[in-house]
């Protein structure tokens, strides 16, 4: 019995003979059909850049929200299921404001990150958490006495620190364009510009304001999302530079 | 009580043990009453005193109660991380519950977060811990020293529920000579009730802070029956923590 992988991918909480959990596996695989989020970590600040997949031009676009403040010095970005991301958003932020509560400082975005994994992880566990692993993967920007950071949680419970990572299903692509063009020296504004110009590259649909969604995140300002006025401006200049090449 | 309660026909004489009993005269019956007594005076006067990049805080080792001293040596600072003190006066069993239960917090906090708890940190979650017991309080009259993010000396005052002030002036008093030594700290270190007119808060080193709050125990020692045999001193400063024990009169 139990043969094949359709007998081992039913429970959550069963290994296969290989030492697979094919549920979460699956999990993974709803972040990569997702739309793509890039994160962009420089010196003065960290980008945060998703593709805004609109499912009709009757949307409105302000609707759609998938850059998440968590506190006044961070964000989020999110691909896979959003609905599953309000989960992990929630718990970010009610970790924060605790911990601001309780020790009068800002939380250090290494320990959101913790927090949101714990939350990732501990599926099935509680009244508040789904019975199934997460859909969906974060990129977490802030910065605190470490400087700018760039976290990446995913439904595995795990997370990582990146100068510069994208998910969801242009990932690849974007990948590949972030090792060839990202340097750790680069500015903000090239961090914005290099964002914008690979999302243009992965996007099935023509680049504009109302399908992307850019927030950065700086020493100085915090958390802030790029209005539409300024991002009209970066689109506009990522299509001139690309015209020209 | 005890040659009331050796028969039992004395027993049911005692009104005191019949209270509501039944055919009981309820007027002339005294109530039996219960006390409960968790809280001790034990005495314990902390000073402290903030500097550009350093601080001091100064505590006695005498544990009272009432005219009887217990121990000559007992510690009543806590050493919660390399940058930050704490000193208690008040009701030492709830001075050591207190500290054991900050000393776990702060063990978790480096584990969880990869770094010592700061000093601010430390005086915001000693503030909602007292205050977490509101309503039946650890009787700790603390004082919080050390140096915060920039490295300039913290020093701040507590009440029993947590309410918390960060010494502008740069020291403090708390405890049983709090009231003796205030006026000595603030004719030497204030701006305010100083007839000479000083405008400038004087800056001392740390040794000249060391020897002052020597002098301040040896001075309210004479007054405060609680204060004497000896003092913990604990100079904290970037590169570390240096503890001191200075010797008072045992009288």
């Amino acid at each position: 019995m139990f043969a094949t992988r359709t007998e081992y991918d039913r429970g959550v909480n069963t290994f296969s003979p290989d030492g697979r959990l094919f549920q979460i596996e699956y999990s993974l695989q709803a972040v990569n059909m997702g739309s793509t989020s890039l994160g962009v970590c420089t010196k003065e600040g960290v980008v945060l850049a998703v593709e805004k997949k609109l499912t009709s031009p009757l949307v409105e676009a302000d609707s759609v929200e998938k850059i998440m403040e968590i506190d006044q010095h961070m964000g989020a970005a999110m691909s896979g299921l959003v609905a599953d991301a309000r989960t992990l958003v929630e718990k970010a932020r009610m970790e924060a404001q605790n911990h601001l509560f309780t020790y009068n400082h800002p939380i250090r975005v290494q320990s959101t990150a913790q927090a949101i994994s714990d939350v990732a992880i501990g599926f099935g566990k509680g009244d508040d958490v789904p019975s199934r692993p997460f859909g969906v993967a974060l990129l977490l920007a802030g910065c605190d006495e470490r400087g700018p950071q760039l976290f990446y949680t995913d439904p595995s419970g795990s997370f990582s620190k990146w100068e510069a990572k994208a998910i969801g299903s242009g990932a690849q692509g974007a990948t590949n364009a972030l090792q060839e063009e990202y340097n750790s020296g680069m500015s903000l504004d090239d961090g914005l510009e290099l964002c914008l110009k690979i999302l243009k590259q992965v996007m099935e649909e023509k680049i504009e304001t109302k399908n992307v969604e850019v927030a950065v995140v700086t020493k100085e300002e915090g958390f802030k999302v790029i209005d539409e006025e300024q991002l009209s401006e970066l689109i506009a200049r990522v299509l001139v530079s690309s015209t020209n090449i | 009580m005890a040659s009331i309660a050796s028969s039992e026909g004395d027993r049911t004489l005692d009104p005191a043990m019949q209270v509501g009993g039944a055919g009981v005269d309820v007027a002339s019956s005294t109530p039996l009453q219960h006390r409960f007594s968790p809280y001790s005076w034990n005495g314990g006067t902390v000073l402290a005193v903030a500097g550009k990049d350093y601080c001091v805080v100064a505590t006695d080792k005498r544990l009272a109660e009432g005219y009887s001293i217990l121990s000559r040596k007992i510690d009543r600072a806590l050493q919660l991380t390399d940058k930050t003190v704490i000193a208690c006066g008040g009701s030492h069993n709830d001075v050591e519950a207190l500290y054991n239960h900050l000393k776990l917090r702060a063990v978790m906090y480096k584990y969880n977060h990869e770094e010592d708890l700061s000093t601010i940190g430390a005086a915001q979650l000693l503030s909602n811990t007292l205050y977490y017991k509101r309503f039946f309080p650890y009787y700790a009259l603390a004082v919080i020293a050390g140096l915060d993010d920039d490295g300039v000396g913290y020093v701040a005052g507590y009440d029993a529920v947590g309410s918390y002030l960060r010494s502008r002036d740069g020291y403090t008093a708390n405890g049983s000579a709090a009231a003796i030594a205030m006026p000595i700290l603030d004719n030497a270190l204030g701006k305010v009730g100083v007839s000479s007119g000083l405008d400038e808060k004087p800056e001392y080193s740390i040794a000249d802070t060391i020897e002052m709050l020597k002098d301040i125990f040896v001075t309210v020692g004479e007054r405060d029956i609680l204060c004497g045999d000896a003092v913990d001193i604990y100079a904290i400063t970037a590169t570390g923590t240096e503890h001191e024990v200075f010797e008072l009169k045992a009288d």
